[in-house]
């Protein structure tokens, strides 16, 4: 195993063993172990179809037929998605996740994540609260997003492609926010992403996969520079 | 002589029963996007506990809050028991799973009160207030609309100012993302569904006194509830309560200046349809959601060993079999035929068509009335006549589907049904009255055609008729225009870029089916001597739909299962042997049909079709074919030939640099209150790339949307290969030469890739579709999509199923299709989005070829700085709907003040990230 922050086990938070997920018939994740820390953004880096997405989804309790286990502080988490993201876990799921036709306080109330702190988050939505989000730019919908999810206050927060259609520029603000309450509050992240560099900047450490399986886990400061190797050997087809 | 305030007073309660019913209707459909046929079911329920109360003499006190109660459960109990469990089924089940609750609750009711109408107690106070010159209202009339205009504004509040109504809204607006921020779906359907069933049995208590107690009569009670939904689209409680008071006042009208009843009935369910066709658009607008789910489709290859072994069975049967058998297998055959309508409009073109029965009874009519002794003309002129007007209704309904789609189509051909039922099906007029219409026996190939007289010969040429149908129905869907239904069914926007006409499609699927919906009709006219057109029933039509749905309603098994199943079919001749059943019979289907749609949402056809290919695999010596039977892997064939265009066959290897492919003149385009564009100037030259940037929201995708036609510019020019196409749609356009990818891809996702670019190459052929019916054309694909394919690196990929690819393929799939219509030019929405480093330089090298070889010109909006610096020859720089710079790609994107502006690439390592756009686009 590669040295990292958590390798201490006092330290995990949470653990995923054994995580078997698919669509159907099709098994798309197979047998994938993986741990996160406490205050930890953990990464998860592959090129499309590798399972990354298939991942988060099934450890939120959207897939059916899922095998294997998620343990966040000793506890078994199983149920519903709806029984998972009642205190535990968190989800920002890909694309557009806001519902546009409420404003965006309605989003933060129907969410029951506090609207004060929202704000002290991503100061930008003050000036916001009463724009019906389907009406925000993309940068400030997924701002919105995940200041619902953050504010929550999961216990394990799953990111899927944040930065998908977004401007760099917006794309790294929000990350870096994530940054600083993650390490402010020891909340526990994994972060799915298409591309090494934004990864590079925000993660503790990142698991590199391919056709579901986890091929390898790197500390942040190899992700760059080991950034060719990764780049030729896991991500290009 | 009353006056029309007086006829409008009058109308008051059936307004009030009406608004009351809508709202439960619109409160269902908020909170679990469902659309509640069994909504007057319900009510029912709770209006017979009421009555069961009332006639035992306890207060009035106990048995109104009794009744809601009794329609609050039963509502309660639908949602848990059949909606809950359906929820990520195609909604077409959903509607129908709705159907079965009908059936099981009316036949529960009939078993134990019978069909008969029961009197009920008036127990609203019987008080007139006077006014005026002998003008008075009711107090009972009072207080039903004063009630519902009550519920109206709390529903509204409740919708609008309660965390249960946000609730709704986000349930509805993204149901993953509020499962994931755990809004609890279940709790918001269970309450949504237990308030639908209070106010179902509000309106059903209230109007006991007017319409009596019976199944029937309160189970009707829906139909101008989801007409007075419809307007709102089911979500706008004020509008729904105004559509129900102008359908109960209408009605009342109607009725007050001495119209004939039907028409009291048929005329405010035809107005809102009329409203529809005006309010609807030929075309989606960008956004709004798509199904999520579609039903599953045949590859439509006929399987001949079984379909020789069924009619071998079936014709022993007709002989072995006593000639009951025989008269039970004319009607499940007609029956079929209505089966094989309902596929190719709904399974195939997904058309939600709520009237073939309706088509099957108009052509029936026709027929009986030209064919009746005092006219006088031949059986088969009659038929012939029959069907043409049934094709002429298909082609009314096909209109119809054209501007309005989804569940609102669904609604609107019910009324239409409902329409054609009360004018023409149960008009004296056009039926005879009491003597009806004798029809003269039909003589084919010498013999008499009479179900009393020869019913084996009867049955044997339903089947004839039967098998004929259900090889073209198979030869439909392999052919060109089962593969544009299915591009339409999948995708309306992604067919009109590619220059299929959808609501030429629509008709022409909703004109085809009419012609099976006739024949239908036609045969089951000559079954009796005297015309019988209570057949033709909208219920008896209902259940047809359903049965054919829960027998897989994209397979033509799905039609020969509705037959089996049909009631006096063969299932019948069987169960005949029980009369004791036969009260029951209703509550059975009901039952079988839910616990069906429950088990196998695809319908049983395709579960058997799956059972049949794994096993048989086993056994057979030869590999099974694959899904299109095209063969696997890229098939370099020749040209499609049937229009030319650049790159066709030997690509072009020196474009004409200087002509102007695409010209923008002054291009302005506002969406409210904001400029989106404003005075946008644009030229492309043949086998330019001109890359188009600029930050989220700054106007590119709307740019394309105008240059394409999806959206009409306020005020500007767009000229394409030099003629002024600014007013042209979206299909000429395409046929003109310009294609198109979307930022949302729009695929056809339950097709495969070579089917998706089969559209596209198809788009321009008229008269195969007719040909389609006998022998089905496949097209190759040309040598020069297939090198494309090559260099993106998807050609392996072409034959699996859209929806099951990765994201990276999808993109570049829809660049490969967008190439197949021969475009001159191009426009890319973020071709780069979400592909990797490998993907994105073949993308490169793809648009290399195209452009440089093919001539072809191509816009590439992109975020991604490294692909426009490597593709394009120019770039266009746009800020907030202005173009700010224009020029050579190197010297544009040097410049400080966009890079500034756009790029926010300062302080970063060479970007290759993506930074797709975010344009107006996503907003509602």
């Amino acid at each position: 195993m590669s040295p990292g922050p958590v390798d201490d086990s006092d330290e995990i938070r949470v653990r995923i063993v054994g995580l078997q997920a698919g669509y159907g018939p099709q098994t798309v994740v197979h047998g994938l172990d993986l741990h996160v820390g406490h205050g930890e953004i953990v990464g998860l880096l592959g090129r499309n179809g590798a399972g990354k997405s298939t991942t988060l989804k099934a450890v939120a309790g959207l897939l059916s037929g899922v095998a294997g286990q998620v343990i966040v502080d000793g506890q078994l988490i199983s149920g519903s998605a709806y029984k998972r993201t009642q205190s535990i876990l968190g989800l920002v799921p890909e694309g557009r996740s806001v519902f546009p036709s409420l404003t965006v306080s309605e989003n933060l109330d129907v969410a029951r994540a506090d609207l004060d702190e929202a704000c002290r988050l991503f100061p930008e939505l003050t000036s916001r609260l009463s724009i019906r989000s389907g009406l925000l730019s993309g940068g400030e919908q997924q701002m919105l997003a995940l200041a619902r999810a953050i504010v929550r206050r999961p216990r394990l927060l799953l990111i899927d492609e944040l930065s998908f259609g977004l401007s760099q520029r917006v794309s790294l603000r929000l990350l870096s926010r994530l940054r600083d309450y993650v390490r402010e509050t020891g909340m526990s992240v994994i972060l799915v992403e298409q591309h090494m560099s934004a990864m590079s900047k925000v993660a503790d450490r990142v698991y590199i996969m391919q056709e579901g399986r986890i091929m390898l886990e790197l500390p942040q400061a190899e992700i760059m520079s080991r950034g060719e190797e990764i780049r030729t050997v896991y991500l290009t087809g | 002589m009353l006056t029309f305030l007086q006829y409008v007073l009058l109308g008051l309660s059936g307004a009030g029963a009406y608004g009351l019913s809508a709202l439960g209707v619109v409160t269902v459909y908020r909170g679990t996007r469902v659309l509640n046929f069994a909504h007057g079911a319900v009510g029912m329920v709770g209006a017979y506990a009421f009555y069961e109360l009332l006639v035992r003499h306890y207060s009035l006190w106990l048995a109104i809050p009794a009744g809601l109660v009794g329609g609050g459960l039963t509502g309660l109990a639908v949602y848990v028991c059949v909606m809950y469990p359906l929820r990520a089924s195609p909604s077409l089940n959903r509607l129908i799973g709705t159907f079965g609750v009908t059936l099981v609750l009316t036949g529960s009711a009939t078993i134990i009160y019978g069909s008969n109408l029961r009197l009920a107690p008036a127990f609203l106070p019987r008080r007139v207030f006077h006014f005026g010159s002998g003008t008075f209202v009711s107090e009972a009339a009072i207080i039903i609309y004063g009630a519902t205009l009550v519920m109206a504004v709390a529903m509204t509040l409740v919708f609008f100012r309660t965390r249960f109504g946000r609730m709704c809204s986000a349930i509805e607006d993204n149901r993953m993302a509020a499962a994931v921020i755990a809004i609890p779906e279940f709790r918001v359907g269970c309450l949504t569904w237990a308030l639908g069933g209070v106010l179902a049995s509000l309106a059903g208590i209230l109007l006991t006194p007017v319409i009596g107690v019976s199944p029937a009569a309160l189970t009707i009670l829906v139909i101008p509830a989801l007409a007075a939904g419809l307007p709102g689209e089911f979500r706008s409680v004020p509008l729904a309560v105004l559509t129900a008071s102008v359908i109960g006042i209408g009605q009342s009208l109607i009725t007050g200046y001495g119209l004939p009843s039907t028409t009291v009935q048929a005329l405010p369910l035809a107005a809102v349809v009329v409203v529809l066709i005006i309010r609807g658009r030929s075309l989606p607008e960008r956004g709004v959601p798509l199904e999520a789910r579609l039903p599953a489709l045949t590859p439509g290859r006929i399987n001949i060993p079984f379909a020789t072994a069924l009619l071998a069975l079936v014709a022993v049967c007709i002989i072995v079999l006593p000639s009951g058998f025989a008269i039970g297998l004319v009607f499940s055959a007609g029956t079929c035929l209505l089966g094989c309508s309902v596929i190719v409009a709904t399974g195939y073109a997904g058309q939600l068509n709520l009237a073939p029965m309706a088509i099957a009874g108009c052509a029936a009519v026709v027929t009986a009335n030209l064919a009746k002794p005092s006219v006088g003309l031949a059986w088969w002129l009659a038929t012939l006549c029959g069907i043409a007007a049934a094709i002429g209704l298909g082609t009314a309904v096909g209109t119809l589907a054209a501007r309005v789609r989804g569940v609102n189509l669904a609604v609107a051909t019910l009324a239409l049904a409902l329409a054609v039922q009360y004018t023409v099906l149960t008009s004296d007029t056009f039926t005879g009255g009491y003597v009806g219409i004798t029809l003269p026996t039909p003589h084919l190939f010498g013999a008499q055609l009479s179900l009393a007289a020869k019913p084996r010969f009867y049955a044997a040429v339903m089947i004839g008729v039967v098998a004929l149908c259900l090889v073209t129905v198979l030869n439909v869907r392999r052919g060109v225009s089962g593969r544009r239904y299915a591009a339409v069914r999948a995708n309306e926007r992604g067919a009109a870029a590619l220059g299929v006409s959808v609501p030429g499609t629509k008709v022409m699927a909703l004109t085809v089916s009419s012609v099976y919906a006739a024949l239908a009709g036609c045969l089951l006219l000559f079954t009796t001597k005297v015309a019988d057109f209570s057949r033709f029933d909208l219920f008896v039509g209902l259940t047809i739909l359903a049965y054919a749905i829960v027998g897989g309603i994209g397979f033509a098994t799905g039609a020969i299962q509705a037959g089996i199943a049909a009631a006096g079919g063969v299932v019948g001749y069987f169960l005949n042997d029980v009369p004791s059943l036969s009260p029951y019979l209703t509550l059975i289907g009901g039952v079988l049909m839910l616990q069906l749609l429950l088990t196998y949402p695809d319908g049983i056809a395709k579960f058997t079709a799956d059972l049949i290919n794994e096993k048989l695999k086993r056994f057979l010596p030869w590999p099974a074919r694959s899904r299109t039977g095209s063969g696997a892997g890229i098939r370099a064939g020749a040209p499609a030939g049937n229009h030319s265009g650049p790159g066709q066959g030997e690509p072009r290897l020196s474009p004409n640099r200087t002509e102007v492919v695409l010209r923008l003149e002054r291009i302005s385009k506002r969406f409210g209150a904001s400029n989106v564009l404003s005075d946008v100037d644009l030229t492309v030259r043949a086998g330019e790339v001109v890359g188009m940037v600029g930050a989220n929201g700054a106007g590119k995708s709307t740019l394309v949307d105008v240059m394409a036609g999806f959206t009409r510019q306020d005020s500007g020019r767009v000229w394409i290969l030099g003629q002024d196409r600014s007013l042209r749609s979206v299909v000429k356009r395409s046929r003109a030469g310009l294609g198109r990818t979307f930022q949302g891809l729009e695929l056809f996702e339950d097709l495969t890739g070579r089917e998706n670019i089969q559209v596209a190459l198809e788009s321009r052929r008229k008269l195969g579709l007719l040909l389609d019916l006998v022998a089905p054309s496949r097209s190759t694909v040309p040598a020069r999509i297939v090198e494309v394919a090559r260099t993106v690196g998807i050609d392996s990929d072409l034959d699996a199923k859209v929806g099951d690819l990765p994201q990276g393929s999808r993109r570049l799939l829809a660049l490969l299709r967008c190439l197949a219509t021969s475009p001159r030019f191009i426009c890319l929405d973020e071709p780069a989005a979400g592909l990797n480093e490998v993907e994105r330089d073949r993308l490169v090298a793809a648009l290399e070829v195209i452009s440089e070889r093919w001539g072809v010109a191509v816009v590439l909006i992109e975020h991604s700085m490294d692909v426009i610096r490597r593709a394009c020859d120019r770039v266009v720089v746009l800020d907030f709907g202005r173009v700010i710079a224009d020029g050579p790609t190197a010297s544009v994107l040097e410049r400080p003040d966009v890079q500034e502006a756009f790029l926010g690439r300062t302080d970063l390592e060479p970007d290759r990230e993506p930074e797709p756009v975010d344009e107006p686009g996503a907003r509602r």
